[in-house]
């Protein structure tokens, strides 16, 4: 774990999970809850970036996989992916991610506006970079990563 | 008074209200259709809902509604006493202040009050007029209507000292009564006790004195001592007279109802605090002056205003206490076997949780029927609305017509019914405008001038259907092309190619209308979109069907319910997905060597020939993008991905002389691969092996089925449907997704989505038309044969229409008794045999175990013919050749599915088999010193010579015609006792022969029986209709027999 920086600004608490070749940071306000080892029920038809549907305690959820949606070769689930469960609206949508390593807290004044480009996936997707020690974190924009896609 | 500020009471009235509300409207209807021949039980019901209202209101200082209530109930009583004819002006003059009471009570509160002015005045103009024998009956206080004319009663005391707590009562919506006990006898007389009266009468309302013989008496002394006789008893209560009497058994002219007269004298209008004026006016007069209506300051509440608060949703409903209990005892089984299992799974003994968890399993299963009974509601609550509709719509727009309402008691879900309310209203509106003619021009079309609409839902598996039928114009698809053309919606060459029953489907697209004119009753083209809409958002399919100048028929689909749904579960590869049943026609399973012969491509689409007719075919497994089938490896059990490019590829075994498979469309596998997994097998084809039969689900898209083929079939579940998410709405193929018992999620399948998704409809047309051509061929004389074999290589075949039920028996349960074959059948003794008995065909094979008895009724038995082996039910159309293997017990052959297959002559066998059956059955020769002569007119050389064949056998003369025109040639020239008819023939049928033959005279009485192999109750109507005596099978030959010998013996 990071000791506790000085703060002098907003503070912002990110959930950091891997997503490919992406460290992605997720503002924890957001984060309902993350799950392990849930069966995905494939659902055919869909856009190629939902990888399924999980049952969550009754609900069904849509399961997103980050890797797809950022242009990455899909990863087959295995012990390490995880489903970061984000709420939206009334609905909640489930990221399938590489692994969850981490919770931060992030200065505001730390973050910077994202490039256009990050590793090769496009910034809108992005609210901003916040660096770490050995890496940056990209911070996801929930918003505009969920509602983009409904064409 | 003061408005009581009890927003529970409130609420409670209000709903009670508007169920006595919902009710009076269907009654008043009623009432107005029985006219002055009225029925007193439903007025007092009217009546007593009115009181109800007019007495809630009172008591919480609703006082428009109260004034209208009790102008109501007035005018209700002068049609109970038959004062007063229920025209329909006086019937709607109460159904507007009914409606209006309804507006008033749906009113936030502190609003405006609406101006009851109009049905107040309305109803006391009718009242007015009868107003001399009105006041004759309002006799002076303290007399009573019923009671004696005596200017003093000797209750006026009772009257007089108690006036405070009658008004209070009256005021109170509560009926004041006198109840005399004077000239009882015997027991009640020495006993009349107060609590002797309280327990007659006490639970029903209140007490409010008592006198003994003319002395006040203190209803609050505890002494029990008998009074002294005549006993009065100031009694006040909400029921009328009527059901006091009913109630607490007391006989009808020793109770006294106390009229408004009382209180008149009284300054009521000083207790009357509100400041309305209408208000200021006391019920008694009312009844004697009608206030003008210009009296009346107009209140500014436009109508547009009132209307918006009309619609209120019920948001509660009544539950019959019998449900609540069952839920409730329910509910306590579901906590204890909770215990139990909890007290098991610390426990933990196998055995233990079998027996818990099928109670488990029960408790919750009955729970959940008992939780959805009480969601349930009759349709009838939505149907009965629209006997006022129609009557307000038909008034206006000057047509007779009359409502059929059937079957309003089927129950569906409260959601479903609400949700129909808007949509049948629709339909119904549209129906009354533009289906329904106006008389003139009905009896111009040789109508009668009332026109006719049906409402009716009743249940079709596991589905409620809702129809509404009506005998109009019809609707114009050529109206309907014209439209949509000039809407640009189609084009020409679209809409030529579809057929009458998609072109009426597109008067749900929105902004076509057909109407000519548009009314403020419909014709906008708003409307039929909407009601498409919200009758898909409950699970509603559509169908409609209309002829020009015969009407229009709707046909709705409804689920029960939503929220639970019987499905079944199906798998592709290791994925399950859920069919709900209601979409489900049937299940089809093809086994792997009947698979060349039933599935063909037209095209590029894949059918199947399902009993004659053809069905598109689907692979769920394309439908939903992927692009291989799977099948379950029977030697490693498991699944693997088929190989075959085709289903239908799999018939590609061909066996040669030597026993070798030849593979020739194997898919894109070499031959090297074929040698190496023709080693793995152990003899038995995987391909003729059961595992690669092909599941097909027969699902219904609306206006066509189709197949869909699945990998396997798992279960029939109830499923809870849960909503799918946001990204995954534009599927299209999918109703939501379920979560099964171990907690996965499986998919609802959407079969109108899946069709879509795969272009179905086009596929459909083809088939269609396809299968059209086919009917055109088969249309004349096809018969339905039921497909038998007796050895493994002879075909037979026995006519389905004499077959009354089929069934597959172990060969040990035949019983051999008398040297006869029987078989113990319910009870009774049903006798056997084979065909081979009586004709020279190969016998049934020795070593089956189990045997088909294909049993026909024969005289007032039935009997059963033994087979080893069913084969199919096909309808065909094929000439029968009736000399190569004519022979008893065998009337002929014909090639069908290319092999030579003999027709079985159930009498003959009969005949030959049990000659004294026969005989017994009053079916053998007749006396011959009288010949009668029998004329059969039958085009199809075969039946003709059959029917003459066996009417000669049994002593009557035949003479043969070829169709209808012959036999008029026939009947001119003989003398002809019975004539023996088909219908479907060349020149001039049997209906049109029929009819000519009736149409003479001399012939009015010949007997004419029809026989023919088109079966139904629509066709025998049809022929009935044209004159015939009888309608009988053309092969069931004892019957005709037997018909004949009736018609000519006696």
């Amino acid at each position: 774990m990071h000791t506790p920086p000085a703060f002098n600004g907003n503070i912002r608490k990110l959930a950091l999970f891997e997503s490919g070749d992406l460290l992605c940071g997720l503002d924890i306000t957001y984060v309902q809850e993350i799950n392990k080892n849930i069966a995905v029920t494939v659902v055919h038809r869909a856009p190629q970036y939902v990888c399924g549907v999980i049952n969550l305690r009754g609900e069904i959820v849509t399961v997103i996989d980050l890797r797809t949606k950022f242009g990455f070769a899909p990863l087959s689930q295995d012990e390490e992916t995880q489903i970061v469960v984000v709420r939206q609206g009334d609905e909640s949508i489930g990221l399938l991610v590489d692994s969850v390593s981490d919770v931060v807290l992030a200065d505001e004044k730390d973050i910077e506006p994202p490039p256009s480009n990050l590793a090769g996936v496009t910034g809108h997707f992005f609210n901003g970079i916040y660096k770490l020690e050995h890496s940056l974190v990209a911070i996801l924009n929930i918003d505009e990563l969920l509602i983009r896609e409904h064409e | 008074m003061a408005l009581i500020d009890d927003d529970e009471t409130l609420l409670a009235f209000k709903e009670e209200s508007h169920e006595h509300l919902d009710g009076i409207e269907s009654d008043l209807l009623a009432i107005e259709e029985a006219g002055a021949d009225i029925d007193q039980e439903l007025v007092n019901k009217v009546f007593r809902a009115m009181h109800s209202i007019k007495g809630g209101a009172g008591f919480l200082g609703m006082n428009a509604v109260k004034t209208l209530a009790h102008a109501a109930e007035d005018l209700l009583n002068k049609i109970r006493n038959k004062q007063l004819v229920p025209t329909p002006s006086v019937i709607s003059s109460l159904l507007d202040a009914a409606d209006l009471v309804n507006r008033l009570l749906n009113q936030p509160k502190g609003a405006i009050e609406l101006d009851i002015s109009g049905p107040l005045s309305a109803i006391n103009d009718i009242l007015s007029p009868s107003l001399p024998q009105g006041t004759s009956d309002q006799a002076p206080p303290g007399t009573t209507r019923q009671g004696s004319l005596e200017q003093v009663v000797p209750w006026q005391g009772l009257l007089t000292r108690h006036v405070a707590e009658i008004i209070d009562s009256r005021l109170g919506g509560q009926g004041v009564f006198i109840i005399e006990y004077d000239q009882l006898t015997g027991d009640d007389a020495r006993d009349l006790t107060l609590s002797a009266i309280q327990n007659s009468i006490g639970s029903i309302g209140q007490i409010l004195a008592l006198q003994a013989n003319g002395i006040p008496v203190n209803i609050l002394d505890t002494e029990t001592s008998a009074y002294p006789l005549p006993v009065h008893v100031l009694f006040s209560t909400m029921m009328d007279k009527g059901m006091l009497v009913s109630f607490a058994n007391l006989p009808a002219e020793r109770v006294h109802e106390i009229q408004e007269q009382t209180e008149a004298p009284l300054p009521i209008t000083a207790m009357e605090s509100t400041p309305v004026p209408d208000e200021q006016v006391p019920p008694k007069v009312s009844l004697d002056s009608a206030p003008p209506p210009s009296s009346l300051p107009p209140k500014a509440v436009p109508a547009e205003v009132t209307e918006q608060t009309k619609a209120v949703v019920d948001s509660s409903l009544r539950v019959n206490v019998k449900i609540l209990d069952n839920l409730m005892t329910l509910a306590g089984e579901l906590v204890l076997t909770r215990n139990q299992f909890l007290q098991i799974v610390h426990s933990s003994h196998q055995q233990d949780f079998d027996a818990v968890s099928q109670r488990l399993d029960l408790v919750t299963s009955e729970l959940q029927e008992a939780i959805m009974s009480t969601r349930m509601q009759p349709v009838g609550n939505v149907f009965n609305k629209f006997k006022r509709v129609v009557r307000d719509l038909s008034q206006k727009l000057g047509k007779e017509i009359d409502l059929v309402i059937e079957g309003g008691e089927v129950e569906m879900d409260k959601t479903i019914i609400e949700a129909l309310n808007d949509p049948l209203t629709h339909l119904v509106r549209n129906s009354v405008d533009h289906g329904i003619e106006m008389p003139d021009k009905r009896l111009a079309a040789g109508k009668a001038s009332t026109g006719t609409l049906q409402l009716k839902a009743f249940h079709e598996g596991g589905q409620v259907i809702i129809e509404i039928v009506d005998d109009g114009g019809g609707i114009d698809t050529s109206r309907i092309k014209e439209k949509a053309l000039s809407m640009g919606t189609h084009d020409k060459s679209q809409l030529d190619a579809m057929q009458d029953h998609e072109l009426l489907k597109l008067i749900f697209l929105p902004g076509l209308s057909t109407a000519k004119e548009v009314t403020d009753v419909s014709g906008r083209g708003v409307g039929m979109d909407v009601v498409h809409a919200n009758l898909s958002k409950v699970g509603g399919v559509f169908d409609i069907s209309s002829k020009v100048g015969k009407g229009t028929t709707i046909n709705i689909k409804l689920p029960l319910t939503l929220a639970i749904i019987p499905s079944l579960i199906v798998s592709v590869a290791t994925e399950r997905y859920a069919i709900p049943q209601v979409n489900l026609v049937e299940l089809v399973r093809v086994p792997a060597k009947k698979i060349s012969d039933r599935i063909e491509r037209i095209g590029e689409a894949l059918v199947i020939r399902l009993r004659g007719k053809l069905l598109p075919l689907i692979s769920l497994a394309n439908a939903l993008g992927s692009e291989q089938r799977h099948y379950l490896d029977p030697n490693e059990q498991q699944n693997k991905v088929c190989r075959r490019q085709r289903v239908e590829d799999r018939r590609s075994i061909l066996y040669s002389q030597t026993g070798i498979n030849i593979q020739a469309a194997d898919g894109p596998t070499g031959v090297d691969q074929t040698k190496e997994r023709q080693e793995n097998r152990d003899g038995v084809d995987r391909r003729i092996s059961p595992h690669s039969a092909i599941n097909i689900l027969v699902v219904s898209a609306g206006k066509f089925h189709y197949g869909l083929i699945v990998d396997k079939l798992l279960d029939s579940e109830e499923i809870v449907v849960k909503p799918l998410g946001s990204h995954l709405r534009k599927c299209q193929v999918y109703a939501g997704a379920t979560i099964q018992g171990d907690g996965k999620v499986a998919l609802i399948l959407d079969v109108v989505g899946i069709s879509k998704v795969m272009s179905l409809s086009s596929v459909a047309d083809q088939v269609h038309d396809r299968a059209q051509q086919e009917a055109e061929r088969v249309k004349q004389d096809a018969q339905t044969l039921l497909l038998v074999r007796n050895s493994p290589h002879e075909q037979l075949a026995i006519p389905l229409n004499l077959v009354s039920r089929i069934e597959k028996i172990r060969r040990d349960q035949i019983e051999l008794t008398g040297g006869r074959h029987n078989m113990q059948y319910r009870g009774a003794t049903l006798p056997l045999f084979s065909i081979d008995e009586a004709a020279v065909v190969s016998p049934l094979p020795e070593e089956s175990a189990h045997l088909y008895v294909v049993a026909f009724p024969f005289g007032d038995r039935e009997m059963g013919v033994l087979v080893s082996e069913i084969i199919d039910i096909i309808t065909v159309t094929v000439a029968i050749d009736d000399t190569t293997h004519k022979q008893p017990g065998i009337m002929g052959s014909a090639i069908i599915m290319e092999q030579i297959t003999m027709l079985v002559d159930l009498f003959g066998i009969v005949s030959k088999v049990m000659p004294d059956w026969v005989r017994h059955t009053n079916l053998g020769a007749v006396d011959t010193s009288q010949i009668r002569n029998i004329l059969v007119v039958e085009d199809s050389p075969f039946f003709n010579r059959q029917m003459c064949g066996f009417v000669s056998e049994i002593g009557y003369r035949s003479f043969s015609a070829n169709d209808g025109l012959e036999g008029l040639a026939l009947l001119e020239k003989e003398k002809i006792d019975l004539v023996l008819t088909d219908i479907e023939m060349p020149n001039m049928d049997g209906l049109e022969f029929t009819a000519r033959v009736r149409a003479n005279a001399r012939w009015s009485e010949l007997p004419i029986i029809a026989v023919t192999s088109l079966s139904g109750e629509a066709a025998e109507k049809r022929g009935l209709k044209a004159g015939v005596n009888e309608y009988l099978i053309k092969l069931d030959r004892e019957k005709i027999i037997h018909t004949i010998n009736r018609y000519l013996k006696r």
